[in-house]
Parts: structure tokens; C-alpha cells; sequence
């Protein structure tokens, strides 16, 4: 209670000084989410591009967000099985998603088509992804969450929601699986998920169980990557890639995945210069903030220090005091900028706005730094020897 | 009872600017004694006073406060100590002065061990002693001089500490509020508290039991007298 109290009594006449930082913060988050969503994608996909065993051309169509009113999905598939169809394309790996119910809870479950999980090397702490010929149950990697509670072998029923036909229907699951990362969930969706689902989800398709299913109960963080498909092919030369779009007929366009990750880094740059220059600017603005912020903070306290030193308080416990001051409004900020950045009219995922909440780390290192250097130059003997 | 054996302080030690504060002090006080230490600025009184009170640790040297050797005590040891032995009274008051009078006399509590919610009365007890009870809800900065000593010497008294030392603490007075404070100090010298002055003005050695006069470091002159 005492340190709340010598906590509170630093904080700035009317906490103007405090609000100016949480406001400079959430501005700064709320500017660099929508450029840290496509950043966020991108290294998404350098993670992926790093897990794929063989060569593979990336396919991208429109945003999937968008795809409903200007595509309609069968004029994709239709494109994709052409792609699919020619000489050089092996198989096409794709995903899909579902909602499902699941221990009273909401459910998400991320489908992984057999090519994908064939030619993508799934990042697994213990188990081995297989295709049983004969079980009428979907295998299923679970996150290390959910491993608390389950291991392999396990059969975990999930009431999947199928919106073509509206119902939830039961399906059997087992866990063959744990994943190394609970992060770790790779989306490419084509055309519209509820569709994808059906096909690929549910067992009254001739070939048995084609999906593993990536289960993310509570939260799977998703590295979002836009309407897309990995292409395996034999080999990733330019003919391969220029036969690719021929037959995409401009529904879509595939590159190589290092091109694509060059067009990714243009497009972070060039979709939208005016919110990539405001944001290094609020970035800029926001770290200078704190940098006064700090200097005026410690100014008061200062002013404090030789007080609160002869009435008994140690320097560690001083520099303690001071920091949570100064940390206390950097950490109310986050939650407001998350309920903000979600307001943000343009597309943002969670994956770039948590990508943005570590710009705060910098702003937390320089009010730290900052802190420390003058704490170290601060005497409060020197501070009384006014007097002498 | 305070007690000092061969005491050295130097500041910047190994520099060019190198100064020997306090040279080889042996000094000793009594319980309920009232001392003045005189001397020219920069003779090292007020450096004195600081290592009494676990401000300063001397290089050399040992110094002892009612049985405590604050020379050897670790600095979370010394904290506490300052806490609950010493108040400190100084020359420009020492106060906070976008706080209140009695924000400010709770200040050492917020130190100790005191609950939070005792630590108003406490304060309240100290400037009623003091006679300045009405002025607790009164911002520093819309007191007299001789009102924010007298806050300060609450301040230093609230934790009930058996030693106040006092830097200059009149220096920042006119006469009749100089006058005031020593009146101050003499009564809580009367109630068993040990008082050390440190102070330019030789006129204020006659309220006090003791005078030590100190030049370049050294002491130079001990008299006792009776008042």
C-alpha cells in the first residue's frame, strides 16, 4: 500500500504527462499495426518457406476478405484445378478452417490437406503425423496446451460446424501429435473456408480422412497469410511459374516464394506510403516522447530523492519506485491499443498488432536506460551539500 | 551516544581535485547532549554531520550510534537506521513543495513499518507539538520560512528518533524565527533528544550544552558549558 502511495505521489499534476505518453503509444500502435500485419505475413511466410521440403511456387489470389463480391469462388477452384492440371504442378497444398465446439468451448480447427502435410515439414514435439487407412477417426495435432491435458492416442470428439449445410456434426478425432510451438499454425485459404471445409473436411469424399487437422482450442495465434495456395511442383524455374499463371488467367498470380516475399516487402512499402511515413513518424515521435517523458519524470523526483534518502529510503528502492512510475502508463497503454487497433478501419491482424505491442519493448528499454543512466550521475549527498 | 574514532572522508579520492574532508575525527557525544559544530564553510561540519547520520560512509574510520556501527551496517541497514534513529532538519527545509504540510511529515513513515492508515495521526501528533496542527492541509509553498522549518523539524521527529541533526538550520531564518526554532530544538533536548547543530551563526552556540569548533577537517576546539 505504502509503495502504491509514493507510487501515486510522482505521477504529473492531473496525470497530463502520463496521458500524453499512453496517448503517443496508442497512436504509435494503432499507425504500425496495418504495416505490421503485412510484415507479420511475410515472415509467416519465410517461416513456411523454410519448413517446405521440395521446390513450390506461392499462389495468390485476392484477399479472401474481399473475394465474395468480386470472385466467386468456383471461377477460383475453377482456376486452381487448371493450375493443379498442368504438366509441372505435382499437387497443390492447401488448409482450411472450421469452428467447432469442444469441451463447452468454441473451437478452432485448421485442416491441412495430405500434399501440404507431405511436402511441409510440421514442427512436432512428440508424435507422427500418419494416415490411418482404416479408423474412421481424423488424426489431429494439438498444441502444447492442450497436451496438458491429453496425449496420444487419445480420442477427443469435436462437434464441427458445417455452414454449407448448417449443422454441427460430430466428428471423432485422434491426437497423433504434439506440437513444438503453440504458435505455430500456417493459414492459406482459397476462396471461401466454409466451402474448402466441406470438401475437404468431412469423410463422405472418396478418399478417407485427406486432412490433418491442427486443433487451436483456445488461441492459436495465426500468421495470416491471404488467399493463397503453395503449388509443389518439380521444379521451380520460371517456365514452371509463367505455365502457372497462364492457367491461373489472372485469377490469381504465383511466384517463386523469394519473389514473393520481394513483392511483399514492396507492397508493405508502396500499398499505403502516407501510413508506413505517418507511422515511422509516430514511432519516432512516441520514442522522443518517452525520452521527456523520462526527463521530466526524474526531474521531480529528483527534487524527491534527497528527501526521501534521509528519511530512510534506499537509492535500489527509489530507482524501483521511479521505474514503475514511468513503466505504469506504458503498460496501461497496451490494452487500449489493442481494443484500438481493432477499430482501425483498414485490415489488421492480431499477428501485426502484436508485432506493433513490441515496438513498447524499445520504448520500455529507453525509459529503463534513461533511468539508470541518471540514477547513476544522481548523488543525493551532492544533492544536500547545497547547504554547505 | 554517538561516537566517532579516527573518521576520514576524503572527496574525489586519487583526483587533482582531491579534498581531505574530515581528517583523523575522534569525537564523542552523549545521550541528551546539544552540540553546535562551528566552523568556515567548507570545513567538513556539514560532513561531519552527514556520516553521523549514514549519509556518507567515510573511507576510513568507525562511527557508532546508539550501539550501531553505521560503518560496517549494509545500505538497506543504513536506510533503516536514518529511519528510525535520526530526523533531519536542514537549511532550505528540505520539504516537498507540491505536497502538503502533512504529506510531508508522513514522508519517513512511508519508510518504516507503520500502517499506512496510522501514519496520518502520527503526523498529526508531531505538528500539534509543533503548534502548527492547523496548517496540515496547507501546500509548502504557502508557508513562511519559519512555518516550513517548523514542518521540517515535525518531519524529523515523527519517527520519534532518539538523535536530530541539523544542518544549517537556521540559515534560511530571520532572527525572530531563528530564535523560535532554537526555542524548538531546547525543548526537545528537554524531552531526551540528542541534538546536533551544524551552523555558521556563533551566536547560536549559547542555547547549546556543547560547541565544537572544526577548521580544514580537524576539530580545533571542544567546549562544554551549562544552560
Amino acid at each position: 500500500m505504502k509503495f502504491i502511495y509514493l507510487v501515486r505521489n510522482q505521477f504529473s499534476k492531473f496525470w497530463g504527462r502520463e496521458l500524453l505518453l499512453i496517448l503517443q503509444i496508442v497512436a504509435m500502435i494503432c499507425l504500425t499495426a496495418p504495416v505490421m500485419t503485412d510484415v507479420a505475413a511475410l515472415l509467416s511466410v519465410n517461416r513456411l518457406a523454410e519448413q517446405i521440403t521440395g521446390p513450390a511456387i506461392f499462389m495468390q489470389a485476392d484477399s479472401r476478405y474481399l473475394m465474395p463480391d468480386e470472385m466467386a469462388p468456383q471461377a477460383f477452384y475453377e482456376a486452381l484445378s487448371r493450375a493443379n492440371n498442368i504438366e509441372e504442378v505435382k499437387c497443390v497444398g492447401r488448409t482450411a478452417d472450421a469452428t467447432g465446439r469442444f469441451d463447452q468451448q468454441s473451437a478452432l480447427i485448421t485442416f491441412y490437406n495430405p500434399a501440404l502435410v507431405e511436402n511441409v515439414t510440421l514442427p512436432l514435439r512428440r508424435g507422427a503425423v500418419y494416415f490411418p487407412e482404416e479408423s474412421d477417426r481424423i488424426p489431429l495435432l494439438i498444441t502444447q496446451e492442450l497436451a496438458q491435458t491429453y496425449n496420444i492416442g487419445d480420442e477427443i470428439p469435436i462437434q464441427l460446424y458445417f455452414p454449407v449445410s448448417r449443422i454441427y456434426a460430430q466428428e471423432a478425432f485422434v491426437v497423433v501429435g504434439i506440437l513444438d510451438s503453440d504458435g505455430y499454425y500456417y493459414e492459406f485459404v482459397g476462396g471461401g473456408t466454409d466451402i474448402a471445409l466441406n470438401a475437404m473436411g468431412a469423410k463422405n469424399s472418396d478418399d478417407k480422412f485427406r486432412a490433418i487437422a491442427l486443433s487451436g482450442f483456445d488461441i492459436v495465434p495465426m500468421l495470416d497469410i491471404s488467399a493463397s495456395c503453395l503449388l509443389f511442383v518439380e521444379d521451380d524455374s520460371q517456365a514452371t511459374v509463367d505455365a502457372v499463371n497462364r492457367a491461373l488467367a489472372g485469377i490469381g498470380s504465383a511466384a517463386r516464394i523469394d519473389t514473393m516475399r520481394q513483392n511483399t516487402i514492396k507492397a508493405v512499402v508502396q500499398d499505403q506510403p502516407l501510413l508506413f511515413v505517418a507511422a515511422a513518424l509516430m514511432i519516432l515521435l512516441c520514442w522522443l516522447g518517452t525520452v521527456i517523458f523520462n526527463w521530466l519524470n526524474m526531474d521531480d523526483f529528483i527534487g524527491r530523492l534527497s528527501v526521501y534518502y534521509i528519511c530512510g529510503m534506499t537509492l535500489h528502492r527509489g530507482f524501483f519506485a521511479n521505474a514503475t512510475t514511468q513503466l505504469i502508463p506504458i503498460l496501461f497503454s497496451v490494452p487500449i491499443s489493442i481494443l484500438l487497433a481493432q477499430a482501425v478501419p483498414i485490415e489488421i491482424s492480431m499477428a501485426g498488432i502484436r508485432m506493433s505491442l513490441l515496438l513498447i519493448l524499445p520504448v520500455i528499454f529507453l525509459s529503463i536506460l534513461f533511468l539508470s543512466l541518471r540514477f547513476r550521475k544522481t548523488d543525493p549527498i551532492l544533492l544536500l551539500q547545497k547547504n554547505e | 551516544m554517538i561516537q566517532l574514532n579516527g573518521v576520514q572522508v576524503y572527496y574525489n579520492q586519487g583526483k587533482p581535485n582531491e579534498v581531505h574532508a574530515l581528517q583523523n575525527i575522534h569525537l564523542s557525544l552523549k545521550p541528551k547532549d546539544f552540540a553546535a559544530i562551528v566552523g568556515p564553510s567548507g570545513s567538513g561540519k556539514s560532513t561531519l554531520l552527514y556520516v553521523i547520520g549514514g549519509l556518507l560512509r567515510p573511507q576510513s574510520g568507525t562511527c557508532t550510534v546508539n550501539r550501531n556501527v553505521i560503518t560496517s551496517m549494509k545500505n538497506k541497514q543504513i536506510a533503516a537506521f536514518r529511519n528510525q534513529e535520526i530526523g533531519f532538519v536542514l537549511q532550505d527545509f528540505g520539504l516537498i513543495r507540491n505536497e502538503t504540510v502533512l504529506e510531508n511529515v508522513m514522508t519517513p513513515m512511508l519508510f518504516s513499518r507503520e500502517k499506512l492508515l496510522s501514519m496520518e495521526k502520527h503526523a498529526r501528533n508531531a505538528l500539534d507539538m509543533l503548534q502548527i496542527g492547523d496548517l496540515a492541509s496547507r501546500k509548502i509553498h504557502q508557508l513562511s520560512g519559519g512555518q516550513s522549518q517548523r514542518v521540517a523539524v515535525a518531519r524529523a521527529i515523527v519517527m520519534d528518533p532518539s538523535i536530530i541533526l541539523a544542518d544549517e538550520p537556521t540559515g534560511a531564518l530571520d532572527s525572530e524565527n531563528a530564535h523560535l526554532l532554537m526555542e524548538v530544538f531546547q525543548m526537545l533536548n528537554r524531552q531526551g533528544k540528542t541534538i546536533v547543530m551544524v551552523t555558521h551563526n556563533i551566536n547560536l552556540c549559547a542555547w547549546c550544552s556543547r560547541t565544537i569548533a572544526i577548521s580544514d577537517g580537524k576539530i580545533v576546539d571542544d567546549a562544554h558549558s551549562h544552560i
